[in-house]
């Protein structure tokens, strides 16, 4: 309420205090991050001994602990990985004896694609479904929603992936079974499958969370006071209820940037896609850690990057937030 | 997924020699190489030699081909045109691109001088070393010739630092070094006796590929030469390589009419991972694949719906492995308990049902394993032929002898860490047997990182039936010997006999000598159950309709796959 | 002053009254006669499963007999009335298999469930009602940890401590205590800022008589619910570590397992994978039903979550 009160100077501060403290945290996760993965990856074993013929001599281990980087301090190596993060060099790997940054690049890419894909297939499915259910609230439509979220969360998305290929590729022969195609307008059609299996969690995620967030929007005073005065009940619904059950929107996204950046490691195993999930596992399985780190790494800072861009972008939309709390956490709260 | 990957990490590597020595030899050798490259004329005189050779390689002399071949299988690898740097399961399509320099036939049945850059090799006494003579009017792709400094530089590159690490440490291992005598001779000396050179260096095993020392950076060998020509490669084969990516795929392509092997018969050859059965067989079905990797529950499914199965014999070998016997707190230690546990397990019906009795051999003595060289030799099949007859009742008999009882069973753990997809049904399957004569079974599956952690451990194996792939190296003792050996805190190092026979054997000067050497051991190791027997299961393949039989039940090389003779005419 | 403070005492009061007329009207008729009886039952089931599976099993799960491998349920073509459900490739009795996996899979939900919420609500607890610094970079943590892929933390996981239940647990906790602390701590804010927690303060409460007495039983509510939510989750993140070979390893039978391994076999042996499949689809459903329910009846303003 106090916030009404302060100066148009007094909201430049206030912002400009809130932008930097925002970034400030951001940096502090990044780093607790950072250790972790530092951490994790050397807890898993040492790649210069798994990765050598099992009697390998000592000179023959030391000779690979050198070439891997793993022969000094921690402080160094820790340095050196922050230093790869500043540079987006990762070293090479052990296990495909390739430069990180080579073999990344493209995998990343396959990923977003495939993200990408589903993210549009959720706007188009997830939005129209969450609207409906908020205003036909306990209505068909709301059921339905309802039941169909809930399986989206019932079931492993490796078996629902399987059983799609089973029904759509192998017996009505409509898509391909997996693989990514060669490029063109003809390779849209290996986007389905793939696509379908990984927007299901978030289809049903994002169904409650917008149906519950409309809910909210619709009881509020604004909305009645926009009804009394006689707008349609259309235009309630898209202009202002809408509009403010979006916000949570923002949210989510910033939480599915992860996933995006990643892939979804299940989906590209069982579709063969050529994303970074699927070498992750492969580099997760022989501890090939410039890989790991790299992956991880770059994953880490992706999500902590959107996380604050929805953040400052909160801050521009709905002024009315209390500063001192993120919004993400008010809303996401409500998930 | 995360332990169906298959290494082929075996006991039979050998571990590093005097590295001094080896980085000498390698220096004297590339100083011989710098000299004698300074000399046009050899080029000239092979050029004059072989005058019909830009029409000999063309493929226009070749008949039509089918265009496209598409292979699938759990390759986890970096799908390397570097010739160096390919892995022994790689070898399959390799060997399509790249010259081996010891040749072995299309079928792999045998190695074969026919099909190689060595026209022929003379032993020296005592299987110290090799004369090679080069075959003369071979070219790689881009049409240079072939010369003994490209066979020389090589089996430098194979042995360097960079180069894939069991093909590596098997030549340093040995202690190799090579250089030229003249232009068409080469010799290779060893550190130790190595009779079975040959065979390990072929197809049938892990090949050294002959690459072009000019076009490897002039004769450079570093990071960035390796980088370059994995980037711009230069193929010696039918096919090249035209795409790739690690982990993913890699795609080849019909590139000449080859001296050795004839001509491509695809236009292309795409070779993929997919690790997951589930989309390689719906795949297959789609028609997106040709040839898939198999999985045995799903035989009668694939022929139901017209694939065909081709099957590649001793592909993969699980072997029942009994580590650190001579410890004292083992309850492996005493021979009657190994007994028991041979006596326990129903080799036959394992074989029957895990396997569904289709291509898969049980074996009595897990080390030295069956290999192409020594099954050749009828004594080793008279010793390590048969397993152990399944008999519950000698079991419990010999466990009682040992002093066990019901209150008091012996316990052991079955560990395996992700070699081969069955081992986890192998060892559910085998812990209800063992446990009904009266041993105490746990079922501990392990990762490669446990695995390493307690291979160092002295006692990390102790009370353990560990399962094993014996892969790679197999056809040399000296990897056996490098693991078993009194040194290695690993096998029986308190049986002098067995000690005794593995020093004979690592001493062989010939492939005979050899492979009755390797049959003595193997008699001790059955009779005292030191392993208590292995499974040499084919890797198994679905084929598409419209792929012909291309003989794959004949190859004896240990790539899980071989394309030569489907994919190759002469 | 006397006002406030006869104010504070009714307020007070008025949050147990409220309790007990919620427990109350929980138990009317008309609540009963909507009860969820097909999502209790389910529930019930599961739970008596996790409990006894070892008594209530037909045969031992881990009885292996290889001549009686993959046959399919008893009432189809080459069914053994033994085996009811069939068997899989070992031979082993599926059904037996499936109630005795109800446990591990059970363990694993409840151990995850405990760990994740209680430090949850405890980080929650603590940042919304000290605010301020810490608050901020507790929360930021939370929103950095719930929006980094879980896949990839639970990966790097097995390769460290190795593939099994604690991984399981573990990386279900890292997202568990995200969500709990989130959750917590916008209902203990909502909660700070009503009039009996002021009035409370006011009144010279203590800190902590504030937490527990005031803010604790106006949270419980949202934490069973989201326990409830939650547990679903972990049976399903389970079975898909299990399918990237980093769940919990053989012989131990659990849902998520045999579905990952059965996978193989949809068009073969479909029982393999299609009914541990149906187990953890109706008791994740039932779970989910049930959470919804118990938010609408117990605190209406909660149904937005």
């Amino acid at each position: 309420m106090a916030r009404r009160t302060v100066s148009r100077l007094g909201w430049r501060y206030v912002t400009i205090r809130y932008v930097v403290a925002r970034i400030f945290q951001a940096l502090v996760t990044l780093i607790l991050f950072m250790v972790f993965i530092f951490v994790a990856t050397r807890a898993a074993g040492d790649p210069a001994v798994l990765n050598l013929p099992a009697d390998a001599s000592q000179a023959d281990i030391a000779a690979a602990r050198k070439r891997i980087g793993t022969d000094r301090s921690y402080v160094v190596q820790f340095g050196i990985f922050v230093r790869d993060m500043a540079t987006f060099e990762f070293g090479r790997s052990i296990v495909y004896r390739e430069p990180v940054t080579d073999l990344i690049g493209s995998r990343f890419i396959a990923s977003l694609k495939l993200q990408f894909a589903s993210l549009i297939l959720i706007l188009l499915t997830a939005f129209p479904l969450g609207v409906l259910a908020a205003t036909k609230r306990g209505r068909l439509p709301d059921r339905i929603a309802q039941v169909l979220a809930a399986f989206g969360q019932a079931a492993p998305g490796f078996w629902i992936g399987l059983v799609l290929m089973a029904i759509f590729a192998v017996h009505f022969r409509l898509l391909p079974a997996g693989g990514m195609g060669t490029g063109g307008l003809d390779s849209l059609q290996y986007y389905i499958l793939p696509a379908i299996t990984t927007s299901l969690l978030l289809f049903a995620g994002l169904t409650r969370l917008l149906r519950s967030s409309m809910l909210e929007s619709l009881d509020a005073e604004f909305v009645k006071l926009a009804r009394a005065k006689g707008v349609p009940e259309w235009k309630v619904v898209w202009l202002h209820v809408f509009r403010n059950g979006l916000l949570p929107v923002m949210t989510f996204m910033a939480i599915w940037v992860g996933t995006a950046v990643s892939g979804s490691v299940v989906t590209e195993v069982v579709f063969d896609w050529p994303g970074i999930g699927n070498l992750f596992l492969s580099a997760i399985i022989a501890r090939d850690f410039p890989l790991i780190q790299a992956v991880v790494g770059i994953v880490a800072v992706v999500v902590l990057t959107a996380n604050l861009i929805v953040d400052l972008l909160y801050g521009v939309v709905d002024p009315r937030i209390r500063l001192a709390v993120g919004p993400m956490q008010r809303v996401a709260a409500r998930r | 997924m995360l332990t169906h990957q298959r290494q082929d990490r075996l006991p039979g590597e050998i571990g590093s020699p005097q590295r001094s020595r080896l980085v000498f030899a390698c220096i004297a050798g590339l100083l011989l190489v710098v000299v004698t490259h300074g000399r046009p004329t050899s080029e000239l005189v092979l050029a004059a030699q072989s005058p019909a050779k830009t029409t000999d390689t063309s493929l226009a002399g070749c008949p039509a081909r089918k265009p496209a071949l598409r292979v699938a299988g759990h390759f986890n690898e970096e799908f390397t045109p570097h010739p160096a740097e390919n892995r022994f399961a790689s070898t399959q399509y390799t060997r399509l691109h790249q010259m081996p320099l010891f040749g072995a036939d299309p079928q792999e049945e045998n190695v074969n001088a026919a099909f190689g850059v060595a026209e022929s090799w003379e032993f020296l006494p005592g299987a110290k070393g090799l004369n090679v003579t080069i075959r003369e009017g071979l070219t790689f792709n881009n049409g240079d010739p072939i010369t003994a400094e490209d066979v020389v530089f090589s089996i430098n590159l194979s042995a360097s630092d960079f180069a894939e690490d069991q093909v590596k440490a098997t030549l340093k291992g040995i202690g190799v070094t090579a250089k030229v005598i003249d232009k068409r001779k080469v010799r290779i000396d060893f550190a130790k006796g190595a009779p079975t050179f040959v065979h390990e260096m072929s197809p049938l095993v892990f090949p050294i590929y002959v690459t072009s020392r000019k076009y490897h950076s002039d004769g450079v060998i570093s990071q960035e030469a390796f980088d370059h020509f994995r980037k711009n490669p230069l193929a010696a084969g039918p096919y090249r390589v035209v795409d790739r990516q690690a982990q993913r795929f890699i795609t080849l392509e019909a590139a000449r009419k080859d001296p050795l092997l004839g001509c491509p018969v695809y236009s292309r050859i795409e070779i993929r991972n997919i690790g997951e059965f589930g989309t390689r067989f719906a795949q297959l079905r789609t028609g997106q694949l040709d040839i898939i990797e198999g999985s045995r529950d799903l035989l009668d499914r694939a022929t139901s719906i017209g694939a065909k199965a081709a099957t590649k014999p001793a592909a993969h070998m699980i072997g029942l492995y009994l580590f650190q016997t001579w410890h004292k707190h083992n309850v492996f230690h005493d021979e009657r308990v190994r007994k028991a546990a041979a006596y326990a397990i129903d080799h036959k019906l394992i074989a029957k049902t895990i396997w569904r009795g289709a291509g898969v051999t049980p074996w009595g003595c897990t080390w030295p394993p069956s290999t192409e060289v020594s099954t050749s030799n009828p004594k080793y099949v008279e010793a390590c032929g048969t397993p152990y007859p399944y008999d519950p009742d000698k079991a419990r008999e010999l466990l009682a002898a040992a002093g066990y009882s019901a209150s008091r069973a012996p316990n052991i753990k079955l560990v395996y860490w992700g070699n081969y997809p069955e081992e986890a049904d192998f060892a559910q399957a085998m812990q209800p047997m063992l446990e009904k004569v009266g041993f105490k079974v746990t079922i501990d599956p392990i990762d490669r990182a446990e695995y390493s952690r307690r291979r160092k451990s002295g006692e990390g194996y102790v009370d353990s039936i560990l399962f094993f792939g014996p892969g790679g190296r197999i056809t040399s003792l000296a990897g056996s010997y490098s693991v078993y050996g009194p040194t290695e805190h690993w096998g029986p190092k308190h049986d002098q006999d067995v000690v005794d026979a593995l020093a004979a054997a690592s001493r062989a000067g010939s492939l005979e000598e050899y492979t009755d050497a390797t049959a003595r051991l193997g008699k001790l190791v059955h009779e005292r159950a030191y392993g208590p027997g292995f499974f040499a299961s084919s890797s198994l393949w679905f084929v598409g309709k419209n792929v012909p039989d291309w003989g794959l039940d004949k190859s004896r090389g240990r790539a899980p796959l071989n394309l030569t003779a489907l994919v190759t005419k002469r | 002053m006397s006002v406030i403070e006869r104010q504070g005492a009714t307020v007070e009061r008025s949050t147990a009254v409220a309790l007990h007329a919620k427990l109350w009207s929980f138990l009317n008729w008309e609540n009963l006669r909507r009860l969820p009886i097909f999502q209790l039952i389910v529930i019930g089931l599961f739970v008596i499963m996790a409990l006894f599976g070892e008594w209530l099993a037909p045969i031992d799960p881990n009885e292996t007999s290889l001549r009686a491998r993959l046959l399919p349920p008893a009432w189809m073509e080459g069914g053994n009335p033994r085996y009811f459900l069939g068997t899989d490739r070992l031979g082993r009795d599926v059904l037996s298999r499936i109630i005795v996996g109800a446990q591990p899979s059970f363990n694993v939900a409840l151990a995850a469930l405990v760990f994740g919420s209680i430090l949850g609500s405890l980080v929650g607890m603590i940042a919304g009602f000290l605010g301020g610094r810490i608050d901020s970079i507790v929360m930021r943590l939370a929103d950095g940890t719930m929006a980094f892929p879980l896949i990839l933390a639970a990966l790097l996981l097995a390769a460290v401590i190795g593939p099994g239940g604690p991984t399981v647990v573990i990386a279900a906790c890292i997202v568990l205590w995200a969500r709990f602390a989130r959750l917590i701590r916008s209902e203990v804010l909502s909660v700070k800022e009503r009039d009996f927690v002021k009035l409370a303060r006011i009144a010279g409460a203590s800190n902590w008589r504030i937490m527990t007495a005031h803010i604790l039983p106006n949270v419980l509510n949202s934490v069973v619910v989201l326990l409830t939510l939650q547990l679903g989750f972990v049976i399903i993140l389970e079975a898909t570590l299990s399918f990237l070979g980093a769940g919990i390893p053989p012989p131990t039978p659990t849902w998520g397992q045999m579905v990952a391994s059965g996978r193989d076999y949809l068009e073969t042996a479909w029982w393999l994978s299609v009914f541990p499949g149906l187990a953890i689809a109706l008791v994740v459903l039932s779970f989910n039903l049930l959470g919804d329910w118990l938010r609408d009846h117990t605190d209406p303003r909660l149904r937005q979550i």
